[in-house]
């Protein structure tokens, strides 16, 4: 099956593999943002998502956000993306 | 659209643990945050049972739910018009049954009868519908096609069709058992004309009331009888008689015009409310009856009216000669009414016999009609 992270993975050949496994987010125009691999949600507003993920954290910043879509470890967010931080 | 989605609306503190806890579980969509406390998100309809669970056990309360989604609106359109359509469905169902002929019902023959004409009828219906039915060809058909039909009324009542069959008599000519003319009165015959059957009597003969006056049979020159419808004009000198009686000394009893009436009120024996007065009068006759109260069977309440009429009595003493033609033209009425509209008088005659304090006036008319109808 495609997959979308693999293909660009694989487009990487003189790194380890086994470091890209833990998170994938991708932007898409600043309006969609999708996550994989995130271990929960810590703050849900229209203006503030926070989630964590392995060893750290991600906070996205926008206006109108909606979380479209939620499950045990991939999201969409919906909305004007400003600003994704990873801490 | 076409997703079946359940929107919940929740309320309470700390909703990403919880939210975090329901998406390991349960797919959620759209979650907005309206305000620290209060948020909504959708959940697929298959969901819904185990998600009530997990809201509820992650401590946050629901303040709605409410759906969307085409199945969701089909399945509620269903339920919201289903009454109406069913209400529709069954009176499309009733106006069409309505027009149809369910039962044949066919009276007045026997049931051998009555089997036979309803097959027929069964088979030459052209269809159930009432309007496709013409029942004047029915009729036909039936009169036509039966020979124990003498006439036939073919009606649709409601949603039978009844046939009502008058079976045809036989002349008595076709039966078996022929009956001899007898006497209808009392007389002495004049005269006789027979077309049918054995004479029983001769001219000049008296007969009484009953007599047999021709036999239902004839006997040819081999001496073979022959059962037949006995035929005859017998003509003869009737007596018609009535009487009246005058008594020399009698007492008659009159009503004054005094009168009154006590009521009762019963229960069924039981007298519970009576409006009497006593008697007062020394000679009187009494006239009671009873009638229901109440139409129903409930109380079997009942009013019962005793009217009380004063009389008084008189000594009447009189003298036959007095009144003799009077009670001569009393007799001669009485027999008059047993005269018919056609019949002639030949005579008329009356004697007077007497007895202790009476007299009785015995008048006869004489009229010649015919005895052997």
């Amino acid at each position: 099956m495609f997959n979308f992270f693999d293909e660009i993975k694989n487009k990487v050949t003189n790194f380890d593999h086994n470091l890209l496994n833990d998170y994938n987010i991708i932007n898409l125009s600043g309006k969609l943002l999708y996550v994989e691999g995130h271990h929960g949600v810590t703050i849900l507003s229209g203006e503030t998502v926070a989630f964590k993920i392995k060893k750290g954290r991600v906070v996205v910043e926008g206006e109108n956000l909606v979380l479209n879509e939620l499950t045990d470890n991939t999201l969409l967010l919906q909305g004007k993306i400003n600003k994704v931080e990873i801490f | 659209m076409l997703k079946n989605r359940i929107t919940f609306k929740v309320k309470g503190l700390n909703q990403e643990r919880a939210l975090n806890n329901i998406s390991k579980k349960v797919k959620i969509f759209n979650f907005k945050r309206e305000d620290e406390k209060n948020s909504q998100f959708e959940v697929e309809l298959k969901d819904t049972k185990e998600i009530k669970k997990l809201i509820e056990n992650q401590g946050l309360e629901i303040v709605s739910i409410s759906h969307r989604g085409f199945f969701y609106n089909l399945k509620k359109a269903f339920l919201r018009y289903g009454i109406i359509a069913g209400i529709i469905i069954s009176l499309i169902f009733y106006l069409v049954q309505f027009n149809l002929v369910l039962k044949i019902e066919v009276w007045g023959g026997e049931s051998a009868e009555c089997q036979e004409v309803k097959s027929f009828v069964k088979d030459n219906m052209n269809s159930n519908f009432k309007s496709n039915i013409s029942t004047d060809n029915l009729e036909i058909m039936i009169r036509n096609n039966f020979d124990f039909v003498s006439s036939v009324s073919v009606a649709i009542v409601g949603q039978s069709l009844i046939i009502n069959l008058n079976p045809a008599v036989l002349p008595n000519e076709m039966g078996d058992d022929f009956q001899p003319i007898v006497s209808e009165y009392d007389g002495m015959i004049t005269e006789i004309n027979l077309i049918q059957g054995t004479l029983n009597v001769n001219e000049g003969d008296i007969v009484q009331k009953g007599d047999v006056l021709v036999l239902p049979y004839t006997t040819d020159a081999d001496g073979t009888v022959y059962q037949v419808q006995p035929k005859a004009e017998i003509y003869a000198n009737v007596w018609i008689s009535a009487t009246a009686s005058h008594y020399d000394y009698r007492i008659e009893s009159t009503r004054t015009g005094n009168l009154f009436t006590n009521v009762e009120v019963l229960l069924g024996d039981l007298v519970i409310y009576s409006n009497t007065q006593e008697v007062n009068f020394e000679e009187y006759e009494i006239k009671s009856y009873t009638e229901d109260l109440t139409k129903n069977l409930i109380l079997p309440l009942k009013l019962r009216k005793t009217t009380y009429y004063e009389i008084e009595t008189k000594e009447i003493i009189s003298n036959f000669d007095d009144v003799k033609e009077d009670k001569i033209a009393e007799a001669r009425q009485k027999a008059l009414i047993f005269l018919q509209e056609n019949d002639i008088i030949i005579s008329e005659n009356y004697y007077i016999s007497e007895g202790a304090g009476c007299h009785i006036v015995s008048y006869t008319i004489t009229t010649n009609k015919n005895i052997g109808e």
